[in-house]
């Protein structure tokens, strides 16, 4: 066969019935966040497309972001999702090493110039010219800015490749860049996290796989699926939290209870992920369903927003369960705020004329 | 006169690992192994909250991940003249014993090779 293979034709290859496929299509809808309409296309793409050329790089980085792709919930994801897309290169799972590695980099990226998906998986270091990291004799910043040439696509796995992470969390010794900061003229798609839920991975290729296109991202380039609303806002001690009951320690009574771990340190009212809707594992839990507070890893210097066992000060919005009464008391305080502001004003910009009608009292009593 | 030779990358691990070896009629003589890739973890945990080094040092390895943290809060544990009470050890044994499963599961049937 001269032209590459469909996923549905390597789905036969491979032994997977229709109703296999078919299943596994409207799986991958949903976990594209795309509507249940769609199946049919979804269907029809993978039943045309031919697969995707994809090198996965992995750089300054420690494989989390790989090892939760690969516990993608759904059975068939790491057969249809490894095996077809054509996963060309990635050192974690590639039969091959040295140079034979080497050359099916350099054979993809030859074969299929401008069509390939680039996966990157840590961060690259740019201190003392990039030697913090090298891949066969060569500076990961060498080897980026050469396969971002030809590359459709950047997916920004992880909060390495996407932000920094950890080893650029001050005082950033070997000057760890995300891949953002280097390739300027390509799209770029964050899945950040630490590691990204698997599904959130597999579902953001699924977009990239299905559709051609990128997905709808936010302002700091997330897929809106899964990173549009806060940890804090889906969680299911957030009524805890409305109702003002706090875990004060890790061993009292409120802990036992899953009360709100807010005053533990918790990052969920400043983090955007899908933890406490898709959940970890099969969907079996996810940090605060498991006794601890989130760190916020898919967010910006998470490592450096102070220590994790601390609350957070600078908390903003109305809780959910706000009553008017509750918003009027604040606007009141506010108010009388306004009002005292305006007589301080009132006193600085008039002292003179106040002054000048003031009796000297001590002179009176003499 | 030796021939080296080089194999970078050496896929399969978690990491990143160059290995070169010298063989003079078919034996090898000298071998160097590298590991090529550094974060500089230790200069990052200087100064931090000591409840935080744990998070930190289990990045060391998104595979072995927990035995990481272990050893991170037992060291910490141990400069503190902490006693961590029974039921503690117990979870932190039910932890490494679940993370040993899951790894070398995942390991022998991912195309990853298990070679403990």
């Amino acid at each position: 066969m001269g032209r590459p293979l469909t996923i549905w034709e390597h789905a036969q290859l491979q032994g997977h019935s229709r109703r296999d496929f078919l299943r596994f299509c409207a799986w991958l809808t949903a976990a594209a966040g795309i509507e249940s309409t769609a199946v049919a296309q979804v269907v029809e793409a993978l039943e045309t497309r031919p697969r995707l050329p994809v090198v996965w790089f992995h750089f300054q980085e420690c494989t989390c972001c790989s090892e939760s792709f690969i516990r993608s919930s759904h059975p068939i994801v790491s057969d249809i999702i490894l095996d077809k897309l054509s996963l060309d290169y990635t050192q974690t799972l590639q039969a091959a090493a040295g140079e034979q590695a080497e050359k099916a980099l350099h054979d993809t990226m030859a074969q299929h110039p401008g069509e390939y998906l680039m996966l990157v998986e840590g961060s690259i270091p740019t201190g003392e010219g990039g030697v913090y990291c090298t891949i066969a004799g060569r500076t990961a910043l060498d080897i980026v800015r050469e396969a971002a040439v030809g590359a459709k696509a950047i997916v920004a796995w992880g909060s390495c490749a996407s932000n920094g992470c950890i080893q650029a969390a001050n005082p950033n010794p070997t000057g760890a860049t995300p891949v953002h900061k280097i390739i300027t003229d390509k799209p770029i798609i964050k899945v950040p996290g630490c590691p990204p839920i698997g599904e959130v991975m597999a579902g953001t290729i699924v977009h990239l796989l299905t559709f051609g296109t990128i997905p709808e991202l936010d302002r700091v380039g997330r897929p809106k699926a899964f990173y549009s609303r806060r940890v804090h806002d889906t969680c299911y001690r957030r009524p805890n939290y409305d109702a003002g009951l706090f875990v004060e320690s890790w061993d009292d009574e409120n802990a036992r209870k899953g009360y709100c771990l807010y005053k533990m340190g918790c990052r969920g009212p400043v983090t955007y992920n899908a933890c406490a809707v898709t959940k970890w594992n099969e969907g079996v839990s996810f940090p605060i369903q498991s006794g601890h507070g989130c760190i916020g890893c898919s967010e910006e210097n998470f490592w450096d927003n102070g220590p994790f066992y601390s609350r957070l000060t600078n908390l903003p919005g109305f809780p959910i369960e706000s009553t008017a009464d509750r918003v009027g008391l604040a606007v009141g305080a506010l108010t009388a705020a306004g009002l005292a502001g305006h007589a301080a004003l009132t006193f600085v910009r008039k002292r003179d004329v106040i002054r000048a009608h003031e009796v000297p009292a001590a002179t009176t009593e003499e | 006169m030796a021939n080296r030779i080089v194999v970078d990358p050496v896929t399969r691990i978690e990491g990143h690992l160059r290995i070169e070896v010298e063989v003079e009629d078919g034996r090898v003589v000298d071998a160097f192994s590298s590991g090529t890739m550094v974060r500089g973890f230790e200069l990052i945990l200087k100064g931090r909250d000591p409840r935080d080094a744990w998070a930190f040092t289990e990045r060391a390895c998104g595979v072995c991940t927990t035995v990481h943290a272990l050893a991170s809060v037992r060291a910490v544990e141990n400069a503190l003249g902490i006693v961590a009470p029974p039921n503690a050890d117990l979870i932190r044994n039910l932890m490494f014993c679940a993370q040993y499963c899951r790894t070398t599961r995942c390991t022998s049937t991912t195309s990853t090779r298990w070679t403990g």
